[in-house]
């Protein structure tokens, strides 16, 4: 079962690479705009840097060529970066992950915690009051987020730099001082990047507990005169807890999105910004690689929380 | 509670440290840009960010000033003319090493125009270099010699365009390999004032004094820092904040708003551009030359300038910038004259006849407003303002113009094919006077005759010109050239902008030179406090 997944996440993740392939080259744009800018350019220059790239071929054959290689397990080679699509993309997956782990870590515990707490206090005035201010950055965009922090951490009180991974001086750190470094320059755009979802598992969490304690097995078990604490720990919470697995599939691509906006702002050379970029310079090889890349990642994680759910519910098997 | 107390305590204390460290003495300076540089193999670059960098890592035959027409020595010390001028025989200085300790040579130069030439390569430059020069010949280490095919007023300039890369690292690689092969952005071999130490990818680029240089006297400054971030108002609020000391281009605002900060300054001067609104002549609405008059009469380029550029640019008038030679000095820019603009739409048969507020008039038997489409990138700022003051001003003549925004990609396939009504944008001009990519007749169907604008007389005399050895009576010519454009109006010339850079007072400004070259132009010069 979980092999037919798998090869189902690889054929769909071929079918969305497929379609962004035909799309860039179907779209009405030019590729390498930028050389339009120099009015002294010849059409021969063009057409000759154009054929070094394999672009002067019918769109058609380009993608004959496109599917052999992939099917070789060629990915093609990046026009901006001159390396190799896989090279560009793990580099940058690292960087993503840097900023990722850490907000997903931090945006789910403390999501799960806040969700929890509000449940127990529901309709006190604490519960209303963080319930609509979790609304609201639930709302506000990510971009406008990021440069607020970076106005107020960054330039108005000076605690945390506003744009990279590592200081200039890094390479003559300490092993400890690398460490302490990095964490000093991802702790913005990670915070920045785990709002929105942090808000949004508070909520998830906060009505589907409130589920919990309102079914009859909880009255239950309160008839039955068991301590209040007892029940909550060992009964409502196991259960409430359960569908957040799910909303961990779920929120991958949001991650993924989000890494997109808080990557261009605070100039982390991650995922988001490569595909930015190859976007906009027209490098048609790496954004297909990365669609490729991305797509099979969200697949992938949506099929893994469906095989955590299995082991956490044994009633529900993978069909 | 006391527990959280303790807790609270630590981390502001670990805050407020981590605050502290940027008041550290810095001996290096940071230059802010939102892109990155193409590569360190200059025949692969297409960006001028990425030229005004690598012209601080290698060194070119001689130095180009301001005034594009003065040279002086750089890595050759001396050159004599033929007595026909068709050949140029450069002395080069014996005294300059590239970074990995081998000496740089005429067979370099030899090289390096070999590459320059090469199909397999296209260079984005070639062109002019494969018309114009014949040959060039290392005679040995030293002496170098420069064929040309005739002569002509910018024999120096097109040698010195020619990058000079080290051969015995370059001639590893096929120039057919260049373009796809990562190999160039290693560990970069240079020999200019400043060698590469670093380059990390959208992050930083980290320039260190090259201790091989043949001037021993720089550079002054050791260690310079490119950092890229490319949200702007990130790095804007970096380089108001100190972390950033060198902010190219910035945006008149921005400049205006902090211009009093006494820790910075902003650095303005002209360069060689002009932003223009072209009007699509094969709209049949554009056809008439007194109706593109009429619409340069209604639109009110000077309000523009003083309120959306707070004053930071000049009134264009043809397509040379007033500070380029071949510039006509006598053109006035057409003042604004709502009268005179509705004078000659009169006269060129536009009326408002049904009383909708909107001119009309009859081509080819059918009724047809006043109404057109204007495209521009949507990434420029600016041009999203300019283009509603126009909207706002033309609608006072009766015409009914909408903005259309595109990304850069789409905006220029539109413009290639010729798909637009108007377009605002601009162009940064080539140091030779040539404007047969933009008005010839032949620039029409592949050049960059975007508007398709055709007088044969213009043609004759720019093809006159541009062979012209003599400046002084080309300069006529190119005189006569922009009073015949100024009357046609192909585009409405709108205004140069003013380049503006910030830079910290960390730095001696009287150190520094900025100019329409390079905002780097004497970087090893500068000098900090």
């Amino acid at each position: 079962m979980i092999l037919k997944r798998i090869l189902n996440a690889i054929f769909l993740s071929l079918g969305i690479s497929t379609v962004v392939f035909l799309l860039l080259r179907i779209l009405p744009s030019v590729s390498f705009a930028d050389l339009y800018l120099s009015p002294r350019l010849s059409d021969e220059t063009i057409a000759r840097i154009k054929s070094s790239y394999g672009l002067d071929k019918p769109v058609l054959i380009q993608f004959f060529v496109w599917v052999k290689e992939i099917a070789m397990g060629n990915f093609g080679f990046s026009f901006i970066y001159r390396k190799p699509v896989i090279e560009c993309i793990f580099d940058a997956f690292l960087s993503t992950l840097i900023i990722g782990l850490p907000a997903l870590i931090y945006s789910f515990g403390l999501g799960i915690v806040v969700g929890v707490q509000l449940a127990r206090k529901k309709g006190k005035a604490v519960d209303k009051f963080v319930s609509v201010f979790l609304l609201i950055l639930y709302s506000i965009p990510t971009f406008w987020v990021g440069i607020v922090f970076i106005l107020i951490f960054s330039y108005a009180l000076g605690f945390f730099p506003s744009s990279g991974l590592r200081s200039f001086n890094f390479n003559e750190m300490s092993f400890v001082e690398k460490i302490f470094d990095l964490f000093w320059h991802i702790f913005l755009p990670s915070f920045t990047l785990g709002i929105a979802p942090m808000s949004a598992v508070a909520r998830f969490v906060r009505s589907h507990t409130l589920k919990v304690l309102s079914q009859t097995y909880v009255k239950m078990a309160k008839a039955k005169g068991l301590e209040e604490r007892l029940i909550f720990y060992r009964h409502v919470l196991p259960n409430a807890l359960l569908p957040v697995v799910t909303l961990f599939g779920l929120y991958l691509p949001v991650f993924l999105a989000g890494s997109v906006v808080v990557e261009q702002i605070f100039s982390i050379p991650g995922l988001g910004k490569l595909a930015i970029d190859s976007i906009f310079k027209r490098d048609y090889p790496l954004t297909v690689g990365i669609t490729l890349f991305v797509s099979f990642i969200v697949i992938f994680g949506n099929l893994i929380s469906d095989i955590l759910y299995t082991i956490f519910d044994p009633r529900i098997r993978l069909e | 509670m006391r527990v959280n107390q303790i807790l609270f305590f630590l981390i502001l204390s670990l805050l407020l440290t981590l605050g502290c460290r940027k008041e550290i003495k810095r001996n290096y300076i940071v230059i802010g840009s939102t892109i990155d540089i193409d590569s360190f193999n200059p025949y692969l670059s297409t960006s001028l960010f990425t030229q005004d960098i690598l012209d601080r890592v290698y060194l070119r035959l001689a130095v180009e000033h301001e005034d594009y027409r003065t040279f002086t020595p750089l890595l050759a010390k001396r050159w004599e003319w033929s007595k026909d001028s068709l050949q140029i025989t450069f002395y080069l200085r014996n005294d300059v090493y590239w970074s990995d300790g081998v000496k740089t040579t005429a067979y370099d130069v030899e090289y390096s125009f070999k590459a320059a030439i090469s199909p397999e390569l296209a260079w984005l430059n070639a062109e002019d270099i494969v018309r114009n020069i014949e040959d060039v010949k290392a005679l040995n280490e030293t002496t170098l010699v420069v064929k040309y095919r005739y002569v002509y007023p910018y024999q120096v300039m097109d040698i010195n365009d020619v990058w000079i890369v080290p051969r015995h690292i370059y001639e590893k690689i096929p120039f057919s390999e260049w373009r796809k092969n990562g190999f160039f952005d290693h560990n970069p071999v240079t020999n200019g004032p400043y060698k590469v130490a670093r380059w990390e990818r959208g992050q930083l680029i980290e320039l260190v004094k090259n201790e091989r240089y043949f001037d021993k006297n720089y550079p002054k400054i050791e260690r310079v820092f490119v950092k890229i971030v490319p949200n702007e108002s990130n790095l804007t609020l970096q380089f108001l904040n100190g972390e950033i000391d060198v902010l190219p281009s910035v945006s008149p605002s921005v400049a205006d708003k902090y211009g009093g900060d006494k820790n910075l300054k902003f650095v303005k001067y002209p360069h060689l551009a002009y932003e223009y609104i072209g009007w699509n002549q094969k709209n049949p609405i554009f056809a008439d030359k007194k109706v593109r008059q009429a619409l340069s009469y209604g639109i009110n380029v000077d309000e523009i300038i003083n309120v959306i550029l707070k004053g930071n640019a000049v009134r264009s008038t043809s397509p040379f910038p007033s500070i380029f030679w071949a510039h006509n000095e006598k053109l006035k820019p057409y003042p604004y004259d709502i009268q005179r603009a509705k004078k000659l739409l009169y006269e060129a048969g536009w009326r408002d006849s049904d009383g909708d507020g909107i001119l009309d008039k009859v081509i080819d038997g059918r009724k047809v407003d006043f109404k057109f489409t204007l495209i521009t990138n949507a990434e420029n700022q600016t041009r999203k303002e300019v283009a509603v003051a126009i909207q706002n001003d033309l609608l006072k003549l009766g015409v009914k113009m909408e903005i259309q925004l595109y990304e850069f990609n789409t905006f220029m396939r539109h413009i290639l094919d010729r798909n637009f009504d108007a377009v605002l944008s601009g162009w940064r001009i080539a140091t030779k006077p040539d404007l047969s990519s933009l008005f010839h007749t032949e620039a029409i169907k592949s050049g960059h005759n975007i508007v398709s604008y055709s007088n044969p007389y213009f043609d004759k005399l720019n093809d006159s010109a541009a062979v012209l050895n003599n400046l002084a009576s080309a300069k006529k010519i190119w005189d006569e050239i922009q009073e015949i454009l100024y009357e046609d109006q192909p585009y409405t010339f709108l205004y140069e902008p003013v380049r503006i850079n910030g830079i910290s007072k960390r730095i001696k400004i009287e150190t520094v030179k900025m100019n329409s070259i390079s905002f780097l132009f004497n970087l090893h010069e500068w000098e900090l406090r």
